[in-house]
Protein backbone atom coordinates (compact mmCIF):
# COMPACT_ATOMS: atom_id res chain seq x y z
CA UNK A 1 0.00 0.00 0.00
CA UNK A 2 2.86 2.35 0.70
CA UNK A 3 4.05 3.29 -2.77
CA UNK A 4 5.78 6.63 -2.31
CA UNK A 5 8.12 8.23 0.18
CA UNK A 6 5.43 10.84 0.94
CA UNK A 7 3.05 8.04 1.92
CA UNK A 8 5.72 6.56 4.17
CA UNK A 9 6.15 9.95 5.83
CA UNK A 10 2.41 10.15 6.39
CA UNK A 11 2.38 6.70 8.01
CA UNK A 12 5.27 7.65 10.26
CA UNK A 13 3.47 10.82 11.35
CA UNK A 14 0.50 8.67 12.31
CA UNK A 15 2.94 6.43 14.19
CA UNK A 16 4.17 9.41 16.20
CA UNK A 17 0.58 10.42 16.91
CA UNK A 18 -0.28 6.89 17.98
CA UNK A 19 2.71 6.43 20.30
CA UNK A 20 2.07 9.77 21.93
CA UNK A 21 -1.67 9.10 22.28
CA UNK A 22 -0.96 6.35 24.83
CA UNK A 23 0.87 8.71 27.17
CA UNK A 24 -1.99 10.86 28.53
CA UNK A 25 -4.04 7.78 29.54
CA UNK A 26 -1.04 6.04 31.11
CA UNK A 27 0.12 9.15 32.96
CA UNK A 28 -3.37 9.99 34.21
CA UNK A 29 -3.68 6.51 35.72
CA UNK A 30 -0.12 6.59 37.08
CA UNK A 31 -0.50 9.89 38.89
CA UNK A 32 -3.97 9.04 40.16
CA UNK A 33 -2.35 6.53 42.53
CA UNK A 34 -2.32 7.78 46.10
CA UNK A 35 1.17 8.86 47.12
CA UNK A 36 3.13 6.16 48.90
CA UNK A 37 0.61 3.41 48.07
CA UNK A 38 0.37 0.84 45.29
CA UNK A 39 4.06 0.80 44.55
CA UNK A 40 3.72 -2.34 42.38
CA UNK A 41 1.12 -0.73 40.14
CA UNK A 42 3.10 2.52 40.14
CA UNK A 43 6.24 0.82 38.86
CA UNK A 44 4.45 -1.24 36.24
CA UNK A 45 2.62 1.73 34.71
CA UNK A 46 5.67 3.96 34.94
CA UNK A 47 7.91 1.53 33.05
CA UNK A 48 5.36 1.24 30.25
CA UNK A 49 4.90 5.02 30.00
CA UNK A 50 8.67 5.57 29.83
CA UNK A 51 8.99 2.95 27.09
CA UNK A 52 6.24 4.69 25.10
CA UNK A 53 8.44 7.79 25.20
CA UNK A 54 11.25 5.67 23.77
CA UNK A 55 8.89 4.45 21.03
CA UNK A 56 8.02 8.03 20.12
CA UNK A 57 11.73 8.79 19.77
CA UNK A 58 12.38 5.64 17.73
CA UNK A 59 9.62 6.50 15.28
CA UNK A 60 11.01 10.04 15.01
CA UNK A 61 14.44 8.58 14.23
CA UNK A 62 13.00 6.41 11.46
CA UNK A 63 11.15 9.41 10.04
CA UNK A 64 14.29 11.54 10.08
CA UNK A 65 16.32 8.76 8.48
CA UNK A 66 14.00 8.64 5.47
CA UNK A 67 14.04 12.41 5.01
CA UNK A 68 10.82 13.20 6.88
CA UNK A 69 10.15 16.02 9.32
CA UNK A 70 8.47 14.98 12.57
CA UNK A 71 5.80 17.49 13.62
CA UNK A 72 4.40 17.11 17.12
CA UNK A 73 2.89 20.58 17.02
CA UNK A 74 0.39 19.98 14.21
CA UNK A 75 -3.22 20.76 15.20
CA UNK A 76 -4.90 17.52 16.24
CA UNK A 77 -1.64 15.76 17.13
CA UNK A 78 -2.94 15.27 20.67
CA UNK A 79 -6.29 13.49 20.51
CA UNK A 80 -9.41 14.94 22.05
CA UNK A 81 -10.09 12.01 24.41
CA UNK A 82 -11.56 9.51 24.16
CA UNK A 83 -9.68 8.31 21.13
CA UNK A 84 -10.33 4.99 19.42
CA UNK A 85 -7.93 2.19 18.56
CA UNK A 86 -8.49 -0.96 16.51
CA UNK A 87 -8.21 -4.37 18.13
CA UNK A 88 -9.05 -7.14 15.69
CA UNK A 89 -12.70 -7.01 14.69
CA UNK A 90 -13.56 -4.14 17.05
CA UNK A 91 -12.58 -0.64 17.92
CA UNK A 92 -12.25 0.28 21.58
CA UNK A 93 -12.27 3.64 23.28
CA UNK A 94 -9.24 4.95 25.13
CA UNK A 95 -10.27 7.30 27.91
CA UNK A 96 -8.38 9.45 30.36
CA UNK A 97 -9.26 7.61 33.55
CA UNK A 98 -7.94 7.06 37.06
CA UNK A 99 -6.30 3.75 37.91
CA UNK A 100 -9.10 1.18 37.97
CA UNK A 101 -10.14 -2.18 36.57
CA UNK A 102 -11.61 -0.36 33.55
CA UNK A 103 -8.38 1.55 32.93
CA UNK A 104 -6.30 -1.63 33.19
CA UNK A 105 -8.67 -3.38 30.81
CA UNK A 106 -8.07 -0.62 28.24
CA UNK A 107 -4.31 -0.78 28.75
CA UNK A 108 -4.37 -4.53 28.09
CA UNK A 109 -6.28 -3.90 24.86
CA UNK A 110 -3.79 -1.21 23.77
CA UNK A 111 -0.87 -3.61 24.21
CA UNK A 112 -2.59 -6.84 23.20
CA UNK A 113 -0.50 -9.05 20.91
CA UNK A 114 -1.97 -8.98 17.42
CA UNK A 115 -3.66 -12.17 16.34
CA UNK A 116 -2.04 -13.70 13.33
CA UNK A 117 -4.14 -12.47 10.46
CA UNK A 118 -4.23 -13.60 6.89
CA UNK A 119 -3.17 -11.23 4.13
CA UNK A 120 -6.78 -10.33 3.38
CA UNK A 121 -7.57 -9.60 7.03
CA UNK A 122 -4.78 -7.12 7.63
CA UNK A 123 -6.93 -4.28 6.38
CA UNK A 124 -10.68 -4.23 6.91
CA UNK A 125 -13.41 -1.76 5.94
CA UNK A 126 -14.36 0.80 8.58
CA UNK A 127 -17.56 -0.12 10.36
CA UNK A 128 -18.95 3.33 11.12
CA UNK A 129 -22.15 1.95 12.60
CA UNK A 130 -20.22 0.01 15.26
CA UNK A 131 -18.10 3.04 16.09
CA UNK A 132 -21.14 5.16 16.83
CA UNK A 133 -19.50 8.39 15.75
CA UNK A 134 -22.00 9.22 13.04
CA UNK A 135 -25.71 9.60 13.70
CA UNK A 136 -27.06 7.00 11.29
CA UNK A 137 -24.07 4.69 11.10
CA UNK A 138 -23.15 5.72 7.57
CA UNK A 139 -19.69 6.88 6.63
CA UNK A 140 -19.04 10.52 7.45
CA UNK A 141 -18.77 13.16 4.74
CA UNK A 142 -15.29 13.54 3.20
CA UNK A 143 -14.69 16.76 5.16
CA UNK A 144 -15.78 15.18 8.45
CA UNK A 145 -13.68 12.12 7.66
CA UNK A 146 -10.59 14.21 7.06
CA UNK A 147 -11.20 16.05 10.32
CA UNK A 148 -11.71 12.80 12.28
CA UNK A 149 -8.54 11.34 10.85
CA UNK A 150 -6.42 14.42 11.42
CA UNK A 151 -7.66 14.93 14.98
CA UNK A 152 -6.54 11.57 16.29
CA UNK A 153 -10.14 10.77 17.27
CA UNK A 154 -9.75 7.45 15.44
CA UNK A 155 -6.35 5.85 15.14
CA UNK A 156 -5.39 2.98 12.88
CA UNK A 157 -7.14 4.23 9.75
CA UNK A 158 -5.28 3.60 6.52
CA UNK A 159 -3.65 6.93 5.64
CA UNK A 160 -5.06 8.22 2.38
CA UNK A 161 -7.84 5.63 2.42
CA UNK A 162 -9.73 6.31 5.61
CA UNK A 163 -12.68 4.11 4.65
CA UNK A 164 -10.28 1.27 5.50
CA UNK A 165 -8.52 0.51 8.71
CA UNK A 166 -5.80 -1.79 9.97
CA UNK A 167 -7.03 -4.74 11.98
CA UNK A 168 -4.50 -3.93 14.68
CA UNK A 169 -1.69 -1.54 15.52
CA UNK A 170 0.72 -4.40 14.87
CA UNK A 171 -0.52 -4.52 11.28
CA UNK A 172 -0.10 -0.77 10.96
CA UNK A 173 3.60 -1.12 11.85
CA UNK A 174 3.90 -4.19 9.66
CA UNK A 175 2.78 -2.00 6.75
CA UNK A 176 5.42 0.61 7.57
CA UNK A 177 8.13 -2.06 7.54
CA UNK A 178 6.88 -3.48 4.23
CA UNK A 179 6.78 0.06 2.82
CA UNK A 180 10.36 0.69 3.86
CA UNK A 181 11.52 -2.57 2.30
CA UNK A 182 9.55 -1.96 -0.89
CA UNK A 183 10.75 1.62 -1.36
CA UNK A 184 14.34 0.79 -0.45
CA UNK A 185 14.38 -2.14 -2.93
CA UNK A 186 13.15 0.19 -5.65
CA UNK A 187 15.66 2.88 -4.73
CA UNK A 188 18.55 0.43 -4.74
CA UNK A 189 17.61 -0.78 -8.21
CA UNK A 190 17.93 2.82 -9.33
CA UNK A 191 21.25 3.09 -7.50
CA UNK A 192 19.94 5.28 -4.69
CA UNK A 193 18.49 4.88 -1.20
CA UNK A 194 15.54 6.23 0.78
CA UNK A 195 17.82 6.79 3.78
CA UNK A 196 18.77 10.30 2.78
CA UNK A 197 18.16 11.95 6.16
CA UNK A 198 20.84 14.03 7.85
CA UNK A 199 22.43 11.76 10.51
CA UNK A 200 22.81 14.71 12.90
CA UNK A 201 19.02 14.75 13.21
CA UNK A 202 19.11 11.35 14.95
CA UNK A 203 18.46 11.19 18.67
CA UNK A 204 21.29 9.02 19.94
CA UNK A 205 21.78 7.36 23.34
CA UNK A 206 23.77 10.26 24.83
CA UNK A 207 20.60 12.36 24.67
CA UNK A 208 18.33 9.75 26.12
CA UNK A 209 18.82 8.39 29.62
CA UNK A 210 16.84 6.04 31.92
CA UNK A 211 14.46 5.67 29.07
CA UNK A 212 13.44 2.02 29.05
CA UNK A 213 15.95 0.58 26.64
CA UNK A 214 18.46 1.99 24.26
CA UNK A 215 17.50 4.38 21.56
CA UNK A 216 18.58 3.12 18.12
CA UNK A 217 20.32 5.42 15.67
CA UNK A 218 18.63 4.84 12.32
CA UNK A 219 20.88 5.13 9.29
CA UNK A 220 19.63 2.44 6.96
CA UNK A 221 17.24 -0.40 6.41
CA UNK A 222 18.56 -2.70 9.15
CA UNK A 223 18.47 -0.09 11.88
CA UNK A 224 15.04 1.15 10.75
CA UNK A 225 13.59 -2.35 10.97
CA UNK A 226 15.34 -2.91 14.32
CA UNK A 227 13.83 0.30 15.71
CA UNK A 228 10.32 -0.58 14.54
CA UNK A 229 10.66 -4.15 15.79
CA UNK A 230 11.64 -2.85 19.22
CA UNK A 231 8.49 -0.72 19.27
CA UNK A 232 6.36 -3.75 18.48
CA UNK A 233 8.17 -6.18 20.78
CA UNK A 234 8.20 -3.95 23.85
CA UNK A 235 4.44 -3.70 23.54
CA UNK A 236 3.39 -7.20 22.80
CA UNK A 237 6.46 -9.40 23.22
CA UNK A 238 8.69 -11.12 20.70
CA UNK A 239 6.37 -13.21 18.51
CA UNK A 240 3.72 -12.88 21.20
CA UNK A 241 6.03 -14.15 23.96
CA UNK A 242 6.22 -12.70 27.45
CA UNK A 243 9.70 -11.28 26.95
CA UNK A 244 11.12 -9.13 24.19
CA UNK A 245 14.49 -9.67 22.52
CA UNK A 246 16.18 -7.61 25.27
CA UNK A 247 14.68 -9.86 27.97
CA UNK A 248 12.29 -7.16 29.08
CA UNK A 249 8.74 -8.16 29.93
CA UNK A 250 6.40 -6.88 27.22
CA UNK A 251 3.81 -4.26 28.17
CA UNK A 252 0.84 -6.55 27.76
CA UNK A 253 2.28 -9.01 30.27
CA UNK A 254 3.42 -6.25 32.63
CA UNK A 255 -0.19 -5.08 32.84
CA UNK A 256 -1.46 -8.61 33.12
CA UNK A 257 0.60 -8.99 36.31
CA UNK A 258 -1.64 -6.35 37.93
CA UNK A 259 -4.73 -8.23 36.87
CA UNK A 260 -3.38 -11.58 38.12
CA UNK A 261 -1.79 -10.24 41.30
CA UNK A 262 1.47 -12.04 40.53
CA UNK A 263 4.72 -11.26 38.75
CA UNK A 264 5.99 -13.18 35.76
CA UNK A 265 9.32 -14.92 35.87
CA UNK A 266 11.45 -16.66 33.29
CA UNK A 267 9.94 -19.86 31.96
CA UNK A 268 6.32 -18.86 32.65
CA UNK A 269 3.60 -19.47 30.11
CA UNK A 270 1.49 -16.50 28.96
CA UNK A 271 -1.43 -16.04 31.34
CA UNK A 272 0.21 -18.07 34.13
CA UNK A 273 2.64 -15.91 36.08
CA UNK A 274 4.37 -17.83 38.87
CA UNK A 275 6.64 -15.16 40.36
CA UNK A 276 6.22 -13.27 43.64
CA UNK A 277 2.85 -11.92 44.76
CA UNK A 278 1.95 -8.44 43.70
CA UNK A 279 -0.44 -6.27 45.66
CA UNK A 280 -2.88 -3.87 44.11
CA UNK A 281 -5.12 -1.62 46.17
CA UNK A 282 -7.81 -0.72 43.65
CA UNK A 283 -9.26 1.92 45.96
CA UNK A 284 -6.04 3.84 46.59
CA UNK A 285 -6.50 6.16 43.61
CA UNK A 286 -7.93 9.65 43.24
CA UNK A 287 -11.28 9.55 41.40
CA UNK A 288 -10.20 11.65 38.40
CA UNK A 289 -13.24 12.67 36.34
CA UNK A 290 -12.97 10.56 33.16
CA UNK A 291 -12.08 12.49 29.98
CA UNK A 292 -12.15 15.71 31.95
CA UNK A 293 -12.38 18.94 29.91
CA UNK A 294 -11.80 22.59 30.74
CA UNK A 295 -15.57 23.05 30.51
CA UNK A 296 -15.96 20.81 33.58
CA UNK A 297 -13.93 23.22 35.70
CA UNK A 298 -16.10 26.33 35.48
CA UNK A 299 -17.01 26.17 39.17
CA UNK A 300 -13.42 25.69 40.32
CA UNK A 301 -11.49 28.78 39.20
CA UNK A 302 -8.18 27.82 40.87
CA UNK A 303 -8.26 24.40 39.26
CA UNK A 304 -9.32 25.90 35.92
CA UNK A 305 -6.32 28.23 35.99
CA UNK A 306 -3.97 25.37 36.83
CA UNK A 307 -5.46 23.15 34.11
CA UNK A 308 -5.02 25.94 31.57
CA UNK A 309 -1.44 26.44 32.66
CA UNK A 310 -0.83 22.71 32.39
CA UNK A 311 -2.13 22.60 28.82
CA UNK A 312 0.09 25.53 27.90
CA UNK A 313 3.16 23.94 29.46
CA UNK A 314 2.35 20.65 27.73
CA UNK A 315 2.15 22.45 24.39
CA UNK A 316 5.50 24.12 25.13
CA UNK A 317 6.92 20.73 26.04
CA UNK A 318 5.78 19.20 22.74
CA UNK A 319 7.43 22.14 20.97
CA UNK A 320 10.71 21.41 22.79
CA UNK A 321 10.56 17.72 21.93
CA UNK A 322 9.78 18.65 18.36
CA UNK A 323 12.87 20.84 18.14
CA UNK A 324 14.88 17.94 19.57
CA UNK A 325 13.50 15.71 16.82
CA UNK A 326 14.30 18.35 14.20
CA UNK A 327 18.04 18.75 14.40
CA UNK A 328 18.65 19.79 18.01
CA UNK A 329 18.76 16.48 19.90
CA UNK A 330 20.55 18.07 22.86
CA UNK A 331 17.28 19.86 23.69
CA UNK A 332 15.92 16.50 24.79
CA UNK A 333 17.97 16.76 27.98
CA UNK A 334 16.28 20.05 28.86
CA UNK A 335 12.91 18.65 27.90
CA UNK A 336 13.40 16.14 30.72
CA UNK A 337 13.30 19.04 33.18
CA UNK A 338 9.99 20.05 31.65
CA UNK A 339 8.75 16.47 32.05
CA UNK A 340 9.44 16.57 35.77
CA UNK A 341 7.58 19.87 36.12
CA UNK A 342 4.71 18.42 34.09
CA UNK A 343 4.63 15.45 36.47
CA UNK A 344 4.34 17.78 39.47
CA UNK A 345 1.56 19.81 37.80
CA UNK A 346 -0.36 16.65 36.93
CA UNK A 347 -0.06 15.42 40.50
CA UNK A 348 -1.43 18.67 41.87
CA UNK A 349 -4.40 18.67 39.49
CA UNK A 350 -5.28 15.07 40.18
CA UNK A 351 -5.22 15.52 43.97
CA UNK A 352 -7.74 18.36 43.86
CA UNK A 353 -11.39 17.48 44.52
CA UNK A 354 -13.89 19.27 42.27
CA UNK A 355 -16.66 21.30 43.85
CA UNK A 356 -18.60 21.40 40.58
CA UNK A 357 -18.64 17.59 40.37
CA UNK A 358 -18.83 16.19 43.91
CA UNK A 359 -17.02 12.90 44.36
CA UNK A 360 -14.74 13.48 41.39
CA UNK A 361 -11.25 14.95 41.21
CA UNK A 362 -9.62 17.19 38.65
CA UNK A 363 -6.96 16.07 36.20
CA UNK A 364 -5.07 17.31 33.16
CA UNK A 365 -7.40 17.78 30.20
CA UNK A 366 -4.74 17.59 27.44
CA UNK A 367 -6.73 20.07 25.35
CA UNK A 368 -3.84 21.48 23.38
CA UNK B 1 -23.94 9.15 53.39
CA UNK B 2 -24.58 12.09 55.69
CA UNK B 3 -21.54 11.18 57.73
CA UNK B 4 -19.33 11.06 54.64
CA UNK B 5 -20.50 14.45 53.49
CA UNK B 6 -19.84 15.92 56.90
CA UNK B 7 -16.33 14.49 56.98
CA UNK B 8 -15.70 15.91 53.52
CA UNK B 9 -17.04 19.31 54.55
CA UNK B 10 -14.78 19.33 57.61
CA UNK B 11 -11.78 18.47 55.48
CA UNK B 12 -12.62 21.23 53.00
CA UNK B 13 -12.97 23.68 55.88
CA UNK B 14 -9.59 22.60 57.22
CA UNK B 15 -7.94 23.15 53.85
CA UNK B 16 -9.63 26.52 53.43
CA UNK B 17 -8.39 27.62 56.84
CA UNK B 18 -4.93 26.22 56.15
CA UNK B 19 -4.74 28.24 52.92
CA UNK B 20 -5.39 31.41 54.89
CA UNK B 21 -2.65 30.74 57.42
CA UNK B 22 0.01 29.22 55.13
CA UNK B 23 -0.24 31.74 52.29
CA UNK B 24 -0.60 28.94 49.74
CA UNK B 25 -3.78 28.45 47.73
CA UNK B 26 -6.32 25.75 48.47
CA UNK B 27 -5.33 24.28 45.10
CA UNK B 28 -1.71 23.98 46.24
CA UNK B 29 -2.67 22.42 49.56
CA UNK B 30 -4.90 19.78 47.98
CA UNK B 31 -2.09 19.28 45.46
CA UNK B 32 0.21 17.94 48.16
CA UNK B 33 -2.02 14.90 48.56
CA UNK B 34 -1.61 15.30 52.33
CA UNK B 35 -4.80 17.18 53.27
CA UNK B 36 -6.66 14.23 54.74
CA UNK B 37 -3.62 12.85 56.54
CA UNK B 38 -2.80 16.22 58.05
CA UNK B 39 -6.36 16.81 59.19
CA UNK B 40 -6.45 13.40 60.87
CA UNK B 41 -3.09 14.03 62.46
CA UNK B 42 -4.15 17.36 63.93
CA UNK B 43 -7.44 15.96 65.20
CA UNK B 44 -5.80 12.89 66.70
CA UNK B 45 -3.15 14.92 68.45
CA UNK B 46 -5.20 17.79 69.82
CA UNK B 47 -8.77 16.54 69.64
CA UNK B 48 -11.58 17.75 67.37
CA UNK B 49 -12.67 20.56 69.69
CA UNK B 50 -9.21 22.14 69.82
CA UNK B 51 -8.97 22.04 66.04
CA UNK B 52 -12.44 23.55 65.59
CA UNK B 53 -11.51 26.27 68.08
CA UNK B 54 -8.22 27.00 66.28
CA UNK B 55 -10.00 27.25 62.94
CA UNK B 56 -12.44 29.74 64.46
CA UNK B 57 -9.61 31.91 65.81
CA UNK B 58 -8.29 35.04 64.17
CA UNK B 59 -5.89 33.79 61.49
CA UNK B 60 -3.98 37.07 61.54
CA UNK B 61 -3.26 36.97 65.29
CA UNK B 62 0.39 37.48 66.26
CA UNK B 63 1.76 35.36 67.76
CA UNK B 64 -0.37 32.66 66.19
CA UNK B 65 -2.50 30.45 68.37
CA UNK B 66 -0.24 27.46 69.25
CA UNK B 67 -2.55 25.00 67.50
CA UNK B 68 -2.56 27.21 64.42
CA UNK B 69 1.24 27.39 64.64
CA UNK B 70 1.41 23.60 64.67
CA UNK B 71 -0.88 23.38 61.63
CA UNK B 72 1.25 25.87 59.69
CA UNK B 73 4.44 23.99 60.46
CA UNK B 74 2.78 20.72 59.54
CA UNK B 75 2.06 22.00 56.02
CA UNK B 76 5.50 23.51 55.58
CA UNK B 77 7.71 20.68 56.82
CA UNK B 78 5.44 17.65 57.18
CA UNK B 79 6.31 17.33 60.86
CA UNK B 80 3.75 17.52 63.65
CA UNK B 81 5.06 19.78 66.38
CA UNK B 82 3.03 19.53 69.56
CA UNK B 83 1.85 22.82 70.96
CA UNK B 84 4.77 23.11 73.34
CA UNK B 85 7.10 22.96 70.33
CA UNK B 86 5.15 25.02 67.84
CA UNK B 87 7.26 28.10 68.50
CA UNK B 88 10.60 26.38 68.06
CA UNK B 89 12.95 27.86 65.51
CA UNK B 90 15.16 24.86 64.73
CA UNK B 91 12.94 23.44 62.01
CA UNK B 92 15.82 22.86 59.64
CA UNK B 93 17.77 20.91 62.23
CA UNK B 94 14.90 18.45 62.49
CA UNK B 95 14.01 18.11 58.86
CA UNK B 96 17.42 18.05 57.22
CA UNK B 97 18.07 14.77 55.41
CA UNK B 98 19.63 12.18 57.63
CA UNK B 99 18.61 13.91 60.80
CA UNK B 100 15.28 12.23 61.30
CA UNK B 101 15.57 10.43 64.59
CA UNK B 102 18.77 12.19 65.47
CA UNK B 103 19.16 14.49 68.42
CA UNK B 104 18.08 18.00 67.61
CA UNK B 105 20.97 20.21 66.58
CA UNK B 106 19.67 22.89 68.88
CA UNK B 107 19.32 22.05 72.59
CA UNK B 108 15.72 21.39 73.33
CA UNK B 109 14.57 23.41 76.32
CA UNK B 110 10.96 22.52 76.03
CA UNK B 111 11.45 18.85 76.74
CA UNK B 112 10.33 17.85 80.22
CA UNK B 113 13.39 16.48 82.02
CA UNK B 114 11.81 13.30 83.29
CA UNK B 115 10.58 12.07 79.89
CA UNK B 116 12.38 9.77 77.50
CA UNK B 117 14.33 11.40 74.67
CA UNK B 118 11.90 12.03 71.86
CA UNK B 119 12.29 10.26 68.65
CA UNK B 120 11.21 11.65 65.37
CA UNK B 121 10.85 8.50 63.35
CA UNK B 122 9.04 8.75 60.07
CA UNK B 123 6.51 6.19 59.09
CA UNK B 124 5.80 4.90 62.57
CA UNK B 125 3.24 7.45 63.58
CA UNK B 126 0.59 7.22 60.95
CA UNK B 127 -2.39 9.47 61.01
CA UNK B 128 -5.30 7.75 62.66
CA UNK B 129 -3.08 5.61 64.83
CA UNK B 130 -4.26 5.07 68.37
CA UNK B 131 -2.98 7.47 70.89
CA UNK B 132 -0.26 5.46 72.50
CA UNK B 133 2.91 6.89 73.90
CA UNK B 134 2.55 9.36 76.73
CA UNK B 135 -0.18 9.18 79.33
CA UNK B 136 -2.31 11.71 77.44
CA UNK B 137 -1.58 9.96 74.15
CA UNK B 138 -0.02 12.99 72.49
CA UNK B 139 3.22 12.78 70.60
CA UNK B 140 5.02 16.06 70.61
CA UNK B 141 7.07 15.57 67.47
CA UNK B 142 7.01 13.24 64.51
CA UNK B 143 7.29 13.18 60.73
CA UNK B 144 3.78 12.37 59.55
CA UNK B 145 4.80 10.16 56.61
CA UNK B 146 7.62 9.80 54.08
CA UNK B 147 5.47 11.72 51.58
CA UNK B 148 4.87 14.53 54.04
CA UNK B 149 8.58 15.28 53.87
CA UNK B 150 8.65 15.55 50.08
CA UNK B 151 5.37 17.47 49.93
CA UNK B 152 6.41 20.16 52.44
CA UNK B 153 5.48 23.64 51.24
CA UNK B 154 8.90 24.92 52.20
CA UNK B 155 10.41 23.43 49.05
CA UNK B 156 8.08 25.35 46.77
CA UNK B 157 8.44 28.45 48.91
CA UNK B 158 12.17 28.52 48.22
CA UNK B 159 11.97 27.30 44.62
CA UNK B 160 13.83 24.10 45.46
CA UNK B 161 13.05 20.41 45.61
CA UNK B 162 13.36 17.94 48.48
CA UNK B 163 16.74 16.22 48.48
CA UNK B 164 16.50 12.67 47.30
CA UNK B 165 12.94 13.05 46.00
CA UNK B 166 11.09 14.80 43.14
CA UNK B 167 14.22 14.88 41.03
CA UNK B 168 14.23 17.90 38.72
CA UNK B 169 16.28 16.26 35.95
CA UNK B 170 19.95 15.81 35.09
CA UNK B 171 21.80 19.10 34.79
CA UNK B 172 18.85 21.24 35.92
CA UNK B 173 20.99 22.50 38.79
CA UNK B 174 22.85 24.68 36.32
CA UNK B 175 19.75 26.91 36.23
CA UNK B 176 18.56 29.32 38.91
CA UNK B 177 15.62 28.08 41.01
CA UNK B 178 12.26 28.32 39.28
CA UNK B 179 9.88 30.51 41.19
CA UNK B 180 6.28 30.23 40.31
CA UNK B 181 4.27 32.98 38.68
CA UNK B 182 1.84 33.70 41.42
CA UNK B 183 4.68 34.44 43.82
CA UNK B 184 6.20 36.97 41.42
CA UNK B 185 2.84 38.65 41.04
CA UNK B 186 2.30 38.86 44.75
CA UNK B 187 5.72 40.34 45.37
CA UNK B 188 5.54 43.01 42.70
Amino acid sequence: MIQTIEELHEYLYKGLQLEHATLPPYLTALYSLHPGKNSDAWHVIRVVAVEEMLHLTLVANVMNAVGGMPDLTKPGFVPNYPTRLPCGPDYFEVHLRPFSHEALDTFLKIEKPAQASSEEDRVVPMDWAALGLTSNGSAPSPEKLAELEESGTILGLVPGEPAQRFSSIGEFYEEIMRGINHLEDQARKAGTTIFTGDPTRQVTPEYFYSGGGDVIKVTGRDTAIAALNLVAEQGEGLHGGIFDSQDEIAHYYRFQQLEKGRYYQKGDKPGEPSGPDLNVDWNAAYPVKPDIKMADLAEDPEILAAAKEFNQSYATFLTSINLAYNGQPDLLLKAVWEMFRIRDSMNRLIRNPLTGHPGANAGPTFEI
Amino acid sequence: MTQGTTAEEKLRKFVKFSATVTGFSEFDLWGTGQAETYYKTAVNQEGPDAIDKAMASDPTAVPADPVVGSIIKLWYVGVWYGLELAGRMDVAAWTAPGRSGAKPAVPDDSQPEESQPWQAVSGQHQAGEDRAHASDGRKPLFVVSPDAYTEGLLWRAIGAHPSGAKAPGYGSWANPPTFENYQKEEVS
